[in-house]
């Protein structure tokens, strides 16, 4: 099927046997850091809308309501997917030694299959075509599209593993597998409904009152578990290894750490009910299982870091690891922070306060964007064929202006939501409500602007790659000193 | 016969569990040791083929700046 296909000079020959498709590979690269830039760019914009609310411009498509969606979506479905897809397709060639299965062609359709989906998304939101479900915003005929380009995703994805010469199926397949298979069936699962009309948008879930809900957060905690914790896993398994030029630190505990997460985080999602009209039981059952999940995700946090035993000179000398390392830590800081805040008793202060919005920041910044980055870092000058990036220092840069961007964002959240929490639930001597909400929301003004601030420095940081980016695919290298320079003792910068 | 399957259904938690468990002893069972070590090294040679001199964009190891 996939023999007679032509080879770019841009596709690698593996030792005697069909090329590996690689082009397709530099398409989802660049839609990766293109959808990066956007979907971070929304970030900002509605952050500074936090902060200052004539910025909604009194318009209704970019109001905060109709924003929120486009930036969530843009960079969860679009960078991350992006990244997610576009990685697969490399990493499965060269783990099972074969080439895509269903060539170019049903690679090419994924592709821009996967883009219309993310352009038709956010028309919807923009205009309020909307079925108000968060992270399932889209309507039915766009969630249709989607099931047939996530199938043929799957289908080039098993077809490749199933054609594969390496015997053995290498773990971060398994990783991404899990995350194609269970995104299908959360994907199909939570968005049931019935249309209208024929020719109209508005449809109607298959679900009503707290099965709705329950629905709901099945799918959108485990599109957390499975999208943004599987799949970006996956790349852990794959570029920290590589890129330490070590072996991962326990092959062993990699399979351990793998089958507990998929038996674990399926059974989380009640957590996001606490204290609703959900029955307390399942409440009670997603807190404990998602205190459980914190043994797979530390196993899998130490795995990860430890691979770099008897090598971590290499983090000061080369910025792309520094970026993938980092990550793994900032993913064992948010998961420790997330079942933490699904006990009831903390719950009950941190729910529906800023507190969240940090904590999943700490995870989609600290985590997610800082795998990407590392793993896009590494499969450029791979990819285009270039001896090495345009520039290491600018990497060095993007590392630090990024990663002091979080620590803003995070550590704002942080106060501003505890404190959210504590004034919602203050009562005066008489028994009263302490504060009202307008002086709820007067207080954490300034902390708004901090976080903003930290998404604009992380924005920034994304641009510096983009040009670096830029630079390495037109085949510069920046003449500067190298890292091993440094005098021994002195800092590498 | 049907009481005897809706018996093993209700035990379905113990089901996974024991799965779980035969997972950890398959992945630490001593004599397959060797078979993943073998296999945490598939993506450090997963290159072989490729052009030479390209090491993945890592800073050059020379002086060169």
């Amino acid at each position: 099927m996939t023999a007679a296909v032509h080879t770019s000079p841009g596709e690698a020959l593996h030792a005697g046997a069909e090329p590996y498709y690689e082009d397709i590979v530099k398409k989802f690269t660049i839609a990766s850091v293109f959808w990066a830039l956007v979907g971070l760019f929304v970030g900002v914009y509605i952050a500074f809308q936090l902060a200052y609310p004539a910025l909604n411009l009194d318009l209704p498509w970019t109001t905060f309501g109709r924003l929120r969606p486009l930036h969530t979506s843009a960079v969860i479905f679009a960078f991350g997917g992006n990244v997610l897809i576009g990685t697969s397709f490399y990493v499965v060639q060269r783990t099972c030694r074969a080439a895509l299965f269903g060539g170019e062609p049903l690679a090419r359709f994924v592709f821009w299959g996967y883009q219309l989906f993310i352009v038709m998304a956010a028309i919807g939101y923009v205009t309020g075509t909307s079925q108000g479900k968060e992270y399932a915003e889209p309507e039915w005929f766009v969630d249709i599209w989607l099931t047939i380009v996530w199938v043929a995703y799957l289908a080039v994805f098993l077809g490749t593993i199933l054609k594969r010469r390496e015997p053995h199926i290498y773990v971060a397949n398994w990783f991404y597998l899990a995350f194609i298979v269970t995104i299908a069936l959360l994907h199909i699962g939570n968005n049931l409904a019935v249309p209208v009309s024929f020719f109209g948008a508005k449809s109607y879930s298959a679900y009503t009152g707290v099965q709705d809900a329950m629905t709901q957060w099945w799918y959108g905690h485990n599109a957390v578990g499975f999208f943004l914790t599987a799949g970006f896993l996956a790349l852990m398994y794959y570029f920290v290894p590589k890129r330490a030029e070590r072996p991962v630190y326990s092959y062993r505990l990699s399979i351990v750490h793998f089958w507990a997460l998929i038996f674990l985080y399926i059974w989380a999602g009640p957590h996001h009910l606490h204290y609703t009209a959900l029955p307390d039981w399942a409440q009670t059952l997603g807190m404990v299982f998602s205190i459980m999940l914190w043994m797979p995700s530390w196993g899998g946090m130490i795995n990860g870091i430890m691979t770099l035993s008897g090598a971590w000179d290499k983090l000061r000398t080369d910025p792309v690891l520094r970026f993938l390392v980092t990550s793994v830590a900032f993913y064992g800081m948010a998961t420790f922070e997330g079942p933490l805040m699904s006990i009831k008793a903390v719950n009950s202060l941190s729910h529906y306060t800023d507190w969240t919005i940090g904590h999943v920041h700490a995870g989609a910044l600290g985590w997610v964007a800082l795998i990407s980055f590392g793993a896009l870092y590494h499969l450029v000058p791979v990819l285009w064929k270039r001896p090495s990036l345009y520039s290491m220092r600018l990497v060095s840069y993007h590392y630090w202006i990024a990663t002091v961007g979080i620590v803003l964002y995070i550590t704002a959240m942080w106060i501003s939501g505890i404190m959210q929490g504590l004034m919602w639930r203050a009562y005066d001597s008489w028994g009263f409500l302490q504060y009202s909400f307008i002086e709820t929301v007067d207080a954490m003004h300034p902390y708004y602007v901090v976080r903003a601030v930290g998404g604009l420095l992380f924005l920034i940081g994304g641009f510096v790659m983009a040009y670096n980016m830029y630079r390495t695919v037109r085949g510069d290298v920046r003449v500067e000193r190298p890292f091993e320079a440094a005098p021994h003792g002195a800092p590498a910068e | 016969m049907n009481q005897l399957v809706e018996f093993f259904r209700s035990i379905w938690g113990a089901w996974l569990m024991a799965l779980f468990v035969g997972v950890v002893v398959w992945a630490f069972w001593p004599r397959n040791r060797k078979k993943f070590s073998d296999a945490a090294q598939i993506p450090l040679k997963d290159d072989e083929g490729d052009p030479p001199g390209k090491d993945g964009g890592a800073p050059p190891k020379d002086k060169k700046g």
